[in-house]
């Protein structure tokens, strides 16, 4: 097994939760967990890039769903992966109720926080996982 | 009465570098502004099997938007849907213009904010082609 | 390639129409309100849930809230929804009082998008004296309500222009 965990994202353009997810996810692979977590895009896996699909089959993976569509999760299993953890970023917004991210394209400031309460949620999963792993 | 077709732009999921954030910023561009009267697909749901996405697809125009050579989202709109109308592969653009991709691939800077729109201006330019095609 | 027109698919349990990549449905054999909420009699009482229109419009919904009165008059909220757009209303279709709510809602609201005419139910209601329940709209004349509506609705968002 590779040592990294793999985290991936639905990154849904058509939903705040798409973006906020997204960028958790890059927050936590370039900025909080260098080295440890790593992502790639979904539809390699889907489209059956054969480097993603070794990867997939031979990480632990994060799951990260904007919405209860659950396409990351459903995609990466199909994909023959095992989803070690699984998040909803609408789960999180249900735990900050004064949070109301409306924006897309660019995160707006409560887009911003609650992918920052997200990407603290992700490092400490890394961290369980890799822990776990020893 | 012209009536301008219902065209469909899906954007590829990117995110293993700054050419899928541009692809997908300049995505939002066109929906949000510049082609409002398009409709943007989620390639996800259109991945995990949604049959609205899918359904679009096979009856409308539809244009990806890839940001690079692997074409993730035009390879699966061909393999669930059909034929697109037109393609736009983002790498391809830059290597014609000259310029690098975003340093960053999760904030873009204004410069890249810059490109993204430049990159709009290029799927805009697709789309009217398709409706203009389409109208005939 | 041809421009397809739109169709209303006549489907076993749904009159349904195609809005941009969105089909919306009704269920045959409920009532409706033009506050885009269902009702269907069970027994004495009757079942009212958010039209497939209403929660598509609506967007996510992320958390439900039961009004709790002694008795509700027509158009009064009997429970509140919100999304990240906004807080909206599950308005009451007839002047009632409420035996019960959809408790599950409270964990899993997603049920009011998933399965608006199921399990996404919202409360259970019986008229009182005044209450007209026969005021109602049919499914057909929900259906064609509902369908004017989602175009009125996507032209806005869309400003599309005909020459």
């Amino acid at each position: 097994m590779t040592k990294k965990v793999l985290v991936i994202p639905c990154s849904g353009i058509g939903k705040p939760f798409g973006t906020i997810g997204r960028d958790a996810t890059l927050r936590v692979v370039d900025e909080l967990r260098p080295g440890k977590a790593e992502t790639n895009c979904l539809s390699l896996l889907v489209m059956g890039d054969e480097e993603a699909a070794k990867q997939v089959k031979g990480s632990l993976c994060i799951a990260v769903d904007g919405c209860p569509m659950e396409c990351a999760r459903k995609n990466i299993e199909a994909a023959g992966g095992k989803v070690a953890v699984h998040m909803r970023v609408m789960d999180l917004l249900r735990e900050n109720r004064g949070l109301r991210p409306r924006e897309v394209t660019f995160l707006d400031e409560d887009g911003e926080k609650l992918s920052a309460i997200l990407a603290d949620r992700l490092a400490a999963k890394v961290d369980e996982l890799l822990e776990d792993r020893r | 009465m012209k009536i301008r077709p219902k065209i469909g732009v899906v954007s590829c999921s990117g995110e293993c570098c700054g050419l899928g954030t541009l692809s997908r910023v300049a995505t939002r561009l066109i929906l949000e502004g510049v082609r409002p009267e398009t409709v943007t697909l989620c390639l996800p749901l259109f991945l995990a099997g949604d049959s609205g996405e899918r359904e679009f697809a096979q009856r409308f125009p539809t244009i990806p938007v890839d940001g690079c050579h692997r074409q993730c989202a035009k390879k699966a709109i061909e393999k669930y849907s059909g034929p697109t109308a037109a393609d736009v592969d983002v790498e391809a653009l830059l290597e014609e213009w000259g310029v690098e991709q975003p340093a960053d691939r999760r904030v873009l800077g204004e410069a890249d904010v810059e490109l993204a729109e430049r990159v709009a201006a290029e799927i805009a330019k697709r789309i009217d082609w398709v409706q203009g095609e389409q109208g005939a | 390639m041809s421009i397809p027109q739109e169709s209303e698919l006549m489907a076993d349990e749904y009159l349904s129409t195609t809005v941009d990549k969105f089909m919306i449905k009704v269920k045959k054999g409920l009532r409706y309100t033009r506050d885009d909420v269902w009702v269907q009699q069970t027994g004495e009482a009757y079942r009212v849930g958010i039209t497939d229109l209403a929660q598509r419009m609506g967007g996510d919904i992320v958390f439900v809230d039961f009004l709790d009165r002694s008795e509700y008059k027509e158009g009064e909220p009997l429970a509140t929804y919100e999304t990240i757009k906004a807080v909206l209303d599950v308005k009451a279709p007839f002047g009632c009082t409420v035996t019960a709510f959809n408790e599950g809602l409270g964990e899993k609201p997603e049920l009011m998008n998933e399965a608006s005419y199921g399990e996404g139910w919202v409360a259970e209601v019986k008229p009182v004296a005044s209450g007209k329940v026969e005021g109602l709209l049919s499914d057909r004349e929900y259906f064609s309500y509902m369908k004017a509506k989602a175009e009125s609705e996507v032209r806005k968002l869309k400003g599309a222009e005909d020459d």
